[in-house]
């Protein structure tokens, strides 16, 4: 196959992928978007449509929207659930290394977190298999033999020539509970510490170390970021409005360094916050501000943004993308991992230099490398021993929108994806969803003229009636983003053919931001000023921090969270306050209401215990 | 300690009657026969299930084969895309008109859009939960709904390998990561079991152990034993302060360690005997089209040698994942994969590169089956006692239809399945029957497997 086709053949590929949306998307209506903002200025909204189940058995065939039941937002301050949460791979390898004070990455052959939104630390999907308990097995291993040969100070009586049985037995003790983030129980270090007596007096010290280790890095408690019922010493008044005291408690200091730490650093508290955490007052607005403050000046902050970004925009897919040598005989391998490196100084600077949400979507900012400058036609920065800024002109970029990166992502091959681009947007920034396909169609695609614009292509879904329903949630949004190609360039012609950059954007969830649009730069300079586009990223944050996406219990944090991210022109530092200062992230349901409700969700489940216990079983 | 390559024979299991000596076998695997027992009918070899899938349907011209003028079961031509496997047509089954009726697109059963429902519904035999996975067509899909019959089977039929089960994929977790359309390996509703996508960490969780001395590893598996006792008490003390919900997360999390802890206890899992040391794969970039050919060879060398060294019985191999744009350019195709099946059926350069792939999966089936076909076990050999399944979550790209599912079986699970035969169905079938006959052939007395409404009972004319 000579170059030509193959280009041509890879062409095709990639237009009659879109197709696919055509022959499965339709059945659409504006009001079937979804929308996952829930806060609690939003009255509750009957089933946008009524079931139309047409006699159908299944009531979740596709033509069935599914809608949930009319959503019933609760009146007044409230927590959601806080399901206890398995530590990533990321804050694995953090965790062991701010215990050990030595990097062993040992969380590298971990199998890879379930995703849930993009995110891999979904207290529901992200949990253990025997895949990952067996990997437990040889972390603890490998990291124990290190730490025989170089102790955290906790362990250090258990090693070398000062070492002696009594002293090591205090270092568990003391171990046990920085490893556990917070007091150990004394049934615990028992446990331990009767371990290390045993393995000492028959394998001998080295053996005894090593294997009470494992046994604590194996443990739940430690795996887990796993909050026990424990009566808060703390008896703060709720705030203003009134937190219903007999179903919600403040969450116990030691348990809410962890949250902190782990959502702006993505690894187990510091001396500080457990010194907070001590003295009891960690959960008091005042210093969980200060802490906060104090949190986010720290380098872990850049990093653990790094890190939501890389889930939430789907970075890691740069990975995976090539480009038609035919089409761009200027790509190179490697460049993709120039182009992530790009977006996430992007990212770098906009959260930590500029600091607000409006530059994330308007700044016309890109980060380039030597590699890149001639593809997006700027000259070497010799002197910037890395990554240099260059602005680009205002009319050809606005923000993430427009990064060549971005755009190189949400691409084939050898062209550009309106659709892509426009589902990313929908699902991504606008937290929208479109709604399931139908059932019924199945349409063999023409096959498309290679000589064809990406938007001539395209054409053919709205000219077909059955594509045009949903495709025009889809494709007018996406015909913006033609100014830029398959690496993100900006064009003025494909194939020949002057490019047309007017879009369209409709059933938005702010009605002010519906309309004609022409070039992305518009879209972006719109998107910015929109209340819908920061509500979603501030519940993008919000599902980050709380490993679960908001629920109806978490209204009145959102709209709180959102309202002071709003007042403080959308800084980023303001958001990951609000969220910290939210009554979700501060308090939880007491036991028994939480056990309560999630019997009231999960009959079938609870029946199914019950009847296991009474079998006797384990 | 690492063993010598042509190290002592060292049985690891009492063999009664059975230990007989194995030549060295060129390809530097030698079988295992530790894991024979004797029983009232003789000798017998533990059955394996290997399951492999890729994505995006397949060119059902070139994959279904050609019935002879006899119109017998075993009168037939491979098709044009199982060359490959032309060597071992004797060991092959393959089948026509099984649907996958827990996804089929025509009656549109539960959340999800086809290349998702086949995923997740493959090996479970059930729907998908409600959930928020974007499907390539912007609509919605959970988790699968149930254990899949690999999980199944290991809980009831293996409990003294080293690993329950496992998973290898060559770039399972490409572009989209671990979500309904890359996982199709199930312990439990919403409980997903990941592939290793490196042959480094699978070489390292199969065989670390495999490889340490033998003696040595006795120490370090009663320290293990220790350390886990320690684990399980621990529970307790949390379990205790725990709520409800995170109870039954400890429990499950507890059940997995106790199964754990005794797989580790069985005396076995070292290198000596008839399984060999495996050479440590080299370090690859995991998610790159370059890499995708020697990967494939390293897992499926892994995967022989985890079957010969009895490391584990349950097996899922996954090119990819569903609905994936790779282009495989190895095999001079550059188009991505997903846009490619969706050409229509007049655009013969996506067609010559759709069956350039296919070819290229038979392949890599052929080389895994001709590996196992070469290491003897009683009077036949590892693959007569696996019983193989290849598919793709859909049936045809285009269509995204489920029905006429493409299966071809190898290996007859010891003598239970009758191979050499392409076997049609006259009345459309599901493939929760076919999960059914493969329980059957592990001795599992079931009628049904996953949602009941949709089996009809084993599939007939298999055995």
């Amino acid at each position: 196959m000579n170059m030509k086709m193959r280009n041509q053949a890879a062409k095709r590929g990639g237009l009659l992928l879109c197709l696919s949306l055509c022959v499965l998307a339709t059945g659409c209506r504006e009001g079937a978007l979804s929308y996952e903002y829930v806060d609690a200025s939003q009255v509750p909204t009957p089933g946008q449509t009524s079931p139309d189940d047409g006699g159908k058995e299944n009531s979740q065939t596709p033509d069935d929207p599914r809608e949930d039941p009319p959503i019933v937002i609760p009146d007044g301050p409230m927590a959601g659930r806080s399901p206890m949460r398995l530590l990533t791979r990321y804050e694995y390898d953090n965790t062991t290394s701010a215990l050990f004070g030595f990097t062993i990455s040992a969380a590298s052959e971990f199998p890879s977190e379930n995703l849930a939104d993009g995110f891999e630390n979904n207290a529901w999907t992200h949990n253990v298999n025997m895949t990952l308990l067996r990997s437990y097995i040889n972390a603890s291993e490998s990291i124990s033999a290190r730490a025989w040969e170089d102790p955290p100070a906790a362990l250090s009586g258990c090693v070398g020539n000062a070492s002696s049985s009594a002293l090591c037995l205090e270092g568990i003790e003391d171990f046990t509970s920085i490893a556990f983030r917070r007091p150990a129980y004394e049934d615990e270090v028992a446990l331990y510490q009767k371990l290390y007596r045993d393995m000492r007096s028959s394998e001998g010290a080295r053996v005894a170390f090593e294997t009470t280790v494992q046994a604590i890095l194996q443990s739940p408690q430690f795996l887990y970021r796993l909050e026990l019922f424990e009566p808060s010493p703390m008896k703060l008044p709720p705030r203003d409005g009134g937190m219903d005291a007999e179903r919600f408690e403040l969450v116990g200091p030691y348990e809410m360094a962890s949250r902190l730490s782990y959502f702006i650093w993505g690894t187990m508290p510091d001396e500080e916050l457990l010194a907070a955490a001590e003295r009891g007052d960690l959960n008091t607005p005042e210093v969980l501000s200060e802490q906060v403050a104090r949190m986010i000046a720290d380098p872990r902050a850049r990093e653990m943004t790094r890190q939501f970004h890389r889930q939430w925009l789907g970075l890691d897919a740069f990975g995976s993308v090539v480009k038609d040598e035919t089409a761009f005989p200027m790509w190179k391998d490697g460049m993709s991992q120039d182009l992530r490196l790009s977006i996430e100084a992007f990212i770098e600077h906009v959260y930590w230099e500029e600091g607000a949400f409006d530059a994330f979507m308007t700044s016309p900012a890109v980060f380039l490398t030597p590699e890149l400058a001639p593809l997006y036609g700027k000259a070497i920065n010799e002197e910037s021993g890395g990554l240099w800024r260059e602005d680009f002109p205002a009319e050809e970029r606005a923000g993430i929108l427009t990064q060549p990166g971005m755009m190189a992502l949400l691409a084939y091959p050898n062209q550009g994806s309106p659709i892509f681009r426009a589902i990313w947007v929908r699902e991504r920034l606008l937290c929208q969803h479109l709604p399931p396909p139908p059932s019924d169609i199945q349409i063999e695609p023409p096959d498309p003229d290679p000589n064809a614009t990406t938007r001539e292509v395209f054409a053919i879904h709205t000219a077909n009636e059955e594509c045009a329903e949903c495709h025009l949630l889809i494709d007018p949004l996406g015909f913006g983003f033609e100014g830029y190609d398959a690496l993100g360039r900006w064009r003025d012609t494909e194939n020949g053919k002057a490019i047309d950059t007017s879009g369209e954007l409709i059933g938005s969830p702010e009605q002010a931001m519906n309309g004609p649009f022409d070039g992305v730069v518009d879209l972006a300079n719109r998107l910015a000023d929109s209340e819908a586009i920061a509500k979603c990223i501030s519940r993008q944050w919000f599902t980050f921090a709380m490993g679960r996406p908001n629920d109806t219990s978490d209204a009145d944090s959102m709209s709180r969270i959102y309202e002071q991210f709003l007042q403080d022109e959308t800084a980023f530092p303001s958001l990951f306050e609000a969220i910290v200062l939210s009554d979700s992230f501060r308090y939880r349901k007491r036991p028994e209401v939480a056990q309560a409700e999630f019997e009231e969700a999960n009959p079938d489940l609870v029946a199914m215990e019950n009847a296991a216990e009474e079998q006797g079983g384990e | 300690m690492i063993k010598n390559r042509f190290g002592r024979r060292h049985f690891l299991r009492g063999m009664g009657g059975v230990a007989f000596a194995l030549p060295l076998l060129s390809t530097g695997i030698i079988s295992r026969d530790a894991r024979a027992e004797t029983t009232a009918e003789g000798v017998t070899f533990p059955k394996r299930f290997v399951f492999m899938i890729h994505p995006n349907g397949v060119i059902p011209q070139a994959w279904f084969p050609t019935r002879g003028p006899s119109g017998e079961d075993s009168d037939f031509q491979l098709g044009e895309s199982h060359a490959p496997l032309e060597p071992l047509k004797d060991k092959l089954l393959l089948l026509e008109n099984v649907n996958l009726e827990v996804g089929n697109w025509d009656r549109a059963v539960g959340p999800g859009e086809p290349h998702q429902k086949g995923m997740g519904g493959i090996l479970t035999g059930r729907t998908l939960n409600d959930g928020q996975f974007v499907g390539g067509d912007g609509s919605r899909a959970g988790w699968g709904s149930g254990q899949s019959i690999d999980h199944y089977l290991a809980e009831r039929v293996a409990k003294d390998t080293p690993l329950p089960t496992l998973h290898v994929g060559v770039r399972a977790d490409s572009h989209i990561g671990s979500e309904v359309r890359s996982r199709v390996s199930y312990t439990a509703s919403n409980q997903p079991a990941p592939p290793l996508n490196d042959p480094v960490d699978v070489f390292n969780l199969m065989f670390t152990d495999a490889m340490t001395d033998p003696g040595a590893m006795d120490e370090i598996k009663r320290r293990r034993g220790s350390v886990l006792d320690t684990v399980g008490s621990q529970f307790d003390s949390v379990y205790k302060r725990a709520g409800y919900e995170d109870r039954l997360t400890l429990e499950r999390h507890l059940k997995m360690v106790r199964d754990l802890e005794s797989r580790l206890a069985v005396d076995g899992g070292t290198i000596g005997g008839d399984c060999e040391k495996p050479a440590t794969p080299p370090s690859l970039e995991v998610d790159s089209e370059d890499t995708m050919p020697q990967i494939a060879t390293e897992h499926l060398d892994l995967v022989a040698l985890a079957l010969a060294c009895d490391m584990t019985r349950f097996v899922t191999l996954q090119f990819s994942n569903s609905k994936n744009g790779l282009r495989y350019p190895w095999v001079d195709s550059f188009g991505d994969g997903h846009g490619l099946s969706h050409a229509g059926p007049s655009n013969e350069t996506a067609a010559k590169e759709l069956r350039a792939r296919d070819r290229w999966h038979a392949q890599q089936a052929a080389y895994l089956l001709k590996k196992l076909d070469e290491i003897p076990e009683g009077d036949g050999t590892l693959l007569d006692n696996t019983v193989f399944v290849w598919c793709s979550e859909i049936a045809v790209g285009n269509t995204h239809s489920h029905r006429n599912l493409p299966i071809l079986m190898a290996g007859s699970a010891g003598g239970y399945f009758k191979t050499g035969r392409f076997v049609s169905y006259g009345s459309e079938r599901s493939t929760n029957d076919l999960l059914v006959n493969i329980l059957n052939a592990f001795g599992q007395d079931v009628e049904t497997y996953g949602d009941a409404q949709y089996c009809n009972g084993p599939l007939s004319g298999l055995t």
